[in-house]
């Protein structure tokens, strides 16, 4: 199969989700030249009626997007820089997540938001370098995070077909990755984990890029050490699906969360807390999480290495629940 | 002003009037009665906005509420079972008992609400008013916000993305005097809140709030106009509101007379209203109480509707939130 990188596979959903269904309309701060990537070429097959740009005005924007979704559109709006979800909260949350429930049932906000650059990528400081999906959860907006290219086809363009507000994560560290990609439009269904390794001896949960970091970290155990690492991606961070989680860990019984948003009150507690609440029988051993710690991104890199979740964090929380001298 | 409006007209301005007061007055008197709970204040005075704008728009445009979204609802033709049921929290209510009384939505009569804020529904107004300039479906969106949110930036944001991609959009700026704490001068340079519209290259007017006649007049003349041409405009109403207060503190009736020729109360604009109806000889006394008569008993059928109407159950939560199901979402608690 043919190999494209995960931002081409991004344009690609969009685009062919734009050829199937002219309700399909994108939003965003500089979508015409496409600053990001996401959505080149777009303006000049779809015109100026279906690639729309706005004035930096995130909640003027977002609020356009939620009126023109219940009217049948389906926008897909862009936020240029993670943190505009901020900019924008009460829309996202009060208004395009609320809205529905308000109404007793009554309307359909089918509007998605991408947020490609999410994270941190080394020195671009505590402004550009968040991953707010964890405030979106608490909202009950249903989150994506994908970790591949092949994922972030699928995943994307059932995000569009979704008929709720979607937010999807493109964490930059991913954007440029090579995978295997079908040429034709398909769906990944939202709430279905992948199980990216198997193994038997300890479950890594791993979201977005982390993903990659688990399971380069599984290769190296597994060869060096002899430990089976299975790696659990999520996929999907709302809704979850600890259906499969919990057949990993009934298989394993040890458990390390890797995500890279803020540990207090973020999706790694959460999965925790699940962990602990339903599946506490399973587990031999001490959830252990790989957060991000509870401060912004600094800007000397270092500091943000030490603030990020990593690779060797992850291979010493891994040594210490197999009970590891190298701990 | 009321010369240019028909004797129709008037009539039905008069029910829907007569309609919106003794709603709110129902409502009072099941909040001292201890039948339904909630609700804090009631705000009389912004009637004539509501009759004015409603009729002057078209049955497929769009409304965007705020606070007393409910004379919008009724002026729109509302019905007051589904009314009365959501005010009781039913699920025979417009929003199946999952909003209540201050902001109901009715999608079926391009009623949009939801919003305590009396702002932030403005910009969801924009995306109406793109889809409908996209379709070519010639809506025009009448969007509500009021004196105090004027300030806000999402009001700002609003008009300046309407403004610069055209958008048939009516902004009612609802500036009520009457208000506790500073008056909203204080925070306007400019003389009028419509004056805004300068800077955005869109139309902007300021009429009296309480005149129904100069309301509808203006709305229609700006709304034919926004449709003609796809462009914002801003529509201020000086309105003089009095607030019956519910709650056991807090609030406290205010009454601040601004027009000199009025003195205000609840009943003040449907008082005017009628005075005009009987010195024109379009209703005589025995008419209009006919009119109320029969308001009151369809009131009565809707209270009674609603109390036999049954609680909402838990399960109609999921539904409530999404549109597209999915295992295990929402989480409810001690039942996941």
């Amino acid at each position: 199969m043919r190999e494209i990188r995960y931002l081409q596979a991004v344009a690609e959903a969009l685009n062919n989700e734009m050829k199937i269904n002219e309700d399909v309309i994108v939003m965003g701060e500089d979508v015409r030249e496409s600053l990001r990537g996401v959505t080149k070429g777009l303006y000049n097959i779809f015109g100026k009626d279906r690639v729309i740009d706005f004035p930096i005005s995130e909640q003027g924007m977002i609020g356009c997007g939620i009126g023109s979704a219940i009217s049948g559109l389906r926008p897909v709006i862009e936020f240029q820089i993670n943190e505009f979800t901020f900019f924008a909260f009460e829309q996202l949350i009060l208004q395009s997540q609320r809205l529905r429930f308000y109404s007793g049932g009554k309307i359909k906000i089918p509007v998605t938001y991408i947020v490609p650059g999410s994270g941190a990528r080394g020195g671009i400081s505590g402004q550009h370098s968040d991953n707010p999906y964890s405030f979106l959860i608490h909202g009950g907006m249903k989150v994506v995070i994908p970790s591949c290219a092949c994922d972030a086809k699928g995943l994307l363009v059932s995000a569009i077909r979704d008929n709720d507000p979607v937010a999807v994560f493109l964490p930059t560290r991913v954007l440029a990755e090579k995978g295997e990609v079908p040429e034709e439009q398909y769906t990944i269904p939202l709430g279905k984990a992948e199980i990216k390794k198997t193994g038997s001896d300890i479950t890594v949960v791993a979201t977005g890029h982390c993903v990659n970091i688990a399971i380069d970290i599984a290769r190296k155990l597994e060869a060096e050490e002899g430990i089976s690492v299975e790696v659990f991606d999520p996929r999907t961070l709302l809704p979850f699906d600890k259906e499969t989680l919990e057949k990993s860990i009934s298989k394993t019984g040890k458990v390390v969360i890797i995500d890279d948003s803020p540990i207090s009150c973020g999706f790694s507690n959460e999965v925790a807390a699940l962990i602990g609440e339903e599946y506490f029988s399973k587990i031999k051993a001490p959830v252990k999480i790989i957060a991000r710690a509870d401060v912004p991104v600094p800007f000397s890199e270092p500091l943000e290495e030490y603030v990020l979740p990593n690779s060797e964090k992850l291979e010493k929380a891994i040594y210490m629940l197999m009970g590891r001298t190298n701990a | 002003m009321t010369d240019q409006i028909s004797k129709e007209i008037m009539i039905k301005f008069y029910k829907i009037l007569e309609t919106i007061h003794i709603v709110k007055n129902n409502i009072s008197m099941l909040v001292k009665n201890n039948e339904i709970e909630k609700i804090k204040y009631i705000s009389y005075g912004e009637e004539a906005i509501a009759v004015g704008i409603c009729s002057a728009l078209e049955e497929s445009d769009i409304i965007i509420n705020t606070y007393d979204g409910i004379s919008n609802l009724i002026a729109r033709g509302g019905n007051l079972n589904s009314i009365f049921a959501e005010i009781f929290g039913k699920s025979d209510g417009y929003n199946n008992g999952a909003r209540g009384y201050f902001n109901i939505s009715a999608p079926e009569l391009g009623v949009y609400s939801a919003n305590s804020f009396s702002d932030t529904g403005v910009a969801m107004g924009l995306g109406f008013a793109l889809s409908s300039k996209l379709r070519k479906e010639n809506k025009v969106i009448a969007a509500f916000y009021n004196n105090e949110t004027a300030n806000e930036g999402i009001i700002h944001e609003s008009m300046n993305i309407a403004s610069a991609f055209d958008l048939p959009i009516l902004f009612v700026c609802k500036n009520s005097k009457n208000i506790k704490g500073p008056l909203p001068e204080e925070f306007l340079e400019a003389k009028e809140f419509s004056m805004r519209a300068l800077g955005y290259e869109i139309h902007g007017t300021t009429i009296n709030g309480m005149d129904i006649a100069s309301v509808y007049n203006s709305a229609k003349k700006i709304v034919k106009n926004i449709r003609e041409h796809n462009r914002p405009a801003i529509l201020e109403c000086i309105t003089n509101n009095y607030y019956e207060d519910l709650s056991s503190s807090g609030l406290n009736a205010i009454n601040k007379n601004i027009f000199d020729e009025v003195e205000f109360n609840d009943n003040s604009i449907i008082k005017n209203f009628s005075k005009i109806l009987l010195d024109k000889s379009i209703l005589t006394q025995k008419e209009m109480k006919n009119v109320k008569h029969e308001v009151s008993y369809l009131i009565k059928k809707a209270i009674e509707f609603s109390k036999s109407s049954v609680d909402p159950k838990p399960e109609s939560l999921t539904k409530f939130m999404y549109a597209d199901e999915y295992l295990n979402i929402p989480k409810q608690g001690w039942l996941s």
